[in-house]
């Protein structure tokens, strides 16, 4: 079998992500939790509403003195504990998430329990989105995608880069892949 | 895809018999014929009561073939395609018009099937397939044989001129594979009908399902006599009420009582409505494995593979070698007892690799003698060092408990449940769990890889081997994975990613340091050798 060196593992000459970007990261889950909690709520209170209505007396055997408000409590923490925890895991997400670009590919590393190290070959690319969403709009950030032939594999994608180096890497990409093509 | 079109195109429509023979009216008539009879025999009993019963099915049965005729005719009406120089142009819609021009360039497989009605007319359902997924980009229902062959041409002389592969040469009649083989090609797998009946046996997980559930109705219903019940399955729950080892864990329920009653209400019902139903659809399943796999060749052919198969519906398939993403080998108990493996190849929109629309869900890939496996991989893919590689094998103690731990997420709720009858009960675990660890270990110790001059290969698994082979040039990226348990064992998992229809390849449990260092070299293979869609 062939010789294979040894990988460096270190995390030397890989750029980690700003504070726009943890910034950014933060507020799609508090959008996403506060979304969750939209939806818990108009899902706790109808079936309330509909127990409540169906048997009297048997709702009470079951739940005991189960009120609007402390249900409303009880919803409320429910959701704030969802966003702590979400917050938590994009904060530690974004702690350890980070890229490399060299003179042939491309390099990420992500996930602070689950860890995932992807490499792609720019020879592999065929082509590259650019993507701003609302947060990322405010705050000067775009999102680069990266579609390989690879039919299994999710697209490769860079979140929350600074605008000017988004675009920088995506053009050096496309570059790369016209000159190939030509 | 959807190119702008020329202007003036020599717009052809599809033959007159695909007004009636396409294959979704095929089906509805199909089962319109089944149904109608039913109906009129059980009519008394159901909602044609109401109604004259076989006047009114037959006029029914008018009513919906008239429909159906016309839908043919108005899909005809505005279904049209055209040849160009270096395209295929389809247009269709009445509503909403939509015109698809698909690049030769872009063309991967071009299949064309062609069912008996379609011979009786000399027409066949033309399939394009694009990169990317096994996806249909394009299908056309009962395009004359003639019109095929001018495409054939039409490709031939662009990828002459562009000097490229060429995916299809279509002959005008698909005839037996065997009557067809030229004198150059020899077949490198040939299946017989004998082949085509262990493609079923193998495949089916259904059968193992129906052994089950006969060995279950005999041994409750007592179909042939007590010493069944006593001899072939003595550990049959109803046994155990009957003993009283099992006693219920919810004190309103007697299960000595209900237990008797019921099991002879399900066996009935097994035996008189369940086995039928599966006994059916195997026999289905069984006619519908012979009439795909009857016939079945490969064979390589100027530097393509072709795949040819059918007795009723003859399809042929046919890819460069250039273009296949990687060949997987496997084997399962059932078809090491039969002495047989089977090859699945896989080009970027499928070639033998290809689900096919059947019960087995399985895929057409052909069962070779073990011993011919290596020369098809070595003529199909460039393994000239393949016979002589050396393998790596991982650290299978590391491995094994791993594997093992997976199977707790199961046990350990059975025998809870089982502990709760009866603590005794924990003892069938002794057995089991000493297979388990024997086959985790064996499955640990089997996991290989060995990088070749061109391409990477493992193997992995011990009831179920899989042993899978594809070049770098078809590698698309490379994932470097590791879970919490991988973490504290110091192992990680090599994902590879190419453009074949089926998924991902995992290599698990290696060592972190062998991981990367893996990663690392593949992506250094990848880069200095361009992809080949």
């Amino acid at each position: 079998m062939a010789e294979v060196e040894q990988e460096d593992v270190s995390n030397e000459g890989y750029t980690f992500f700003g504070g726009g970007a943890l910034l950014v990261s933060m507020l799609t889950t508090a959008a996403v939790s506060l979304l969750c909690g939209i939806t818990i709520l108009g899902v706790v209170f109808p079936g309330y509403e509909l127990l409540h209505a169906y048997s009297h007396q048997e709702f009470h055997e079951v739940f005991g003195e189960l009120t609007r408000k402390s249900l409303l409590q009880y919803s409320l923490l429910a959701t704030v504990a969802l966003w702590v925890l979400q917050s938590a895991k994009t904060f530690a997400q974004h702690w350890f998430r980070c890229y490399r670009v060299d003179d042939h590919g491309l390099h990420l590393k992500s996930g602070v329990l689950w860890k995932k190290y992807t490499v792609v070959p720019k020879n592999r690319m065929q082509h590259a989105d650019l993507k701003q969403g609302f947060f990322e709009n405010l705050l000067e950030l775009n999102t680069i995608v990266i579609h390989t032939a690879a039919s299994s594999s999710p697209n490769i994608v860079v979140r929350h880069l600074p605008k000017a180096k988004g675009e920088l890497l995506v053009r050096e990409l496309v570059d790369y892949i016209r000159l190939r093509i030509d | 895809m959807t190119d702008s079109p020329p202007e003036n195109i020599p717009w052809r429509h599809l033959h007159v018999s695909a007004i009636f023979l396409r294959t979704d009216i095929l089906v509805v008539i199909a089962l319109f014929a089944i149904a109608v009879p039913v109906l009129v025999v059980i009519g008394p009993e159901t909602v044609y009561t109401k109604y004259p019963t076989q006047t009114t099915a037959i006029a029914n049965a008018i009513f919906l073939a008239f429909f159906l005729v016309l839908f043919g005719a108005i899909h005809r009406a505005f279904h049209v395609y055209a040849f160009l120089q270096d395209s295929v142009v389809i247009r269709k819609g009445l509503v909403r018009r939509e015109t698809r021009v698909i690049p030769f360039e872009r063309l991967h497989n071009v299949d064309s099937n062609q069912s008996m009605p379609q011979r009786m007319y000399k027409t066949a359902t033309l399939v394009l397939h694009t990169a990317g997924s096994d996806i249909v980009e394009a299908k056309l229902d009962g395009v004359p044989l003639k019109q095929i062959l001018q495409l054939e041409d039409l490709l031939k002389n662009y990828h002459r001129a562009h000097e490229t592969d060429s995916p299809l040469i279509k002959e005008p009649e698909i005839e037996h594979a065997g009557s067809q083989e030229t004198q150059d090609a020899k077949p490198l797998v040939r299946m017989s009908t004998m082949d085509c009946i262990r493609v079923f046996l193998i495949r089916n997980q259904m059968t193992t399902i129906i052994f089950l559930l006969i060995a279950f109705a005999i041994s409750n219903h007592g179909l042939l006599g007590d010493w069944v019940k006593t001899w072939l399955l003595p550990l049959s729950i109803t046994d155990f009420v009957a003993l009283n080892v099992v006693t219920s864990p919810i004190p309103w329920i007697d299960l000595s009582i209900r237990a008797n009653a019921d099991w002879i209400a399900l066996t009935n019902w097994l035996v008189q409505v369940v086995l039928p139903i599966v006994a059916a659809l195997l026999i289905a399943s069984m006619v519908i494995c012979l009439t795909f796999y009857q016939n079945f060749a490969l064979l390589v052919e100027e530097d393509k593979l072709d795949a040819r198969s059918g007795s009723i519906i003859r399809s042929r398939k046919r890819t460069p070698l250039s273009r296949i993403q990687l060949v997987q080998v496997e084997s399962n108990i059932r078809s090491r007892l039969m002495g047989r493996e089977s090859v699945r190849f896989s080009s970027s929109a499928g070639i033998s690799g290809s689900p096919i629309f059947s019960p087995l869900g399985t895929w057409l890939a052909p069962l070779v003698e073990p011993t011919k496996t290596l020369p098809i991989l070595e003529q199909v893919l460039p393994l000239e060092d393949l016979s002589s590689a050396s393998w790596e094998i991982i650290d299978a103690k590391r491995a094994w408990p791993r594997m093992l731990k997976k199977h707790c997420v199961y046990l350990v709720p059975i025998g809870l449940i089982l502990a709760s009858f009866n603590v005794w009960l924990l003892l069938l675990f002794i057995p089991l769990v000493a297979w388990l660890v024997y086959v985790c270990k064996r499955s640990a110790a089997s996991i290989t890889f060995t990088l070749l001059e061109e391409a990477i290969s493992y193997k992995s698994g011990w009831v179920k081997r899989t042993w899978t082979t594809r070049a770098y040039s078809k590698l698309q990226s490379i994932d470097v994975t590791q879970n919490p348990f991988d973490r504290r064992h110091g192992t990680a998992t090599l994902v590879l990613h190419s453009a074949h229809n089926s998924g991902r390849s995992r290599i698990r449990f290696i060592k972190k340091e062998r991981a990367d260092a893996l990663a690392k070299c593949l992506y250094d293979r990848s880069v200095t050798r361009d992809f080949e869609w």
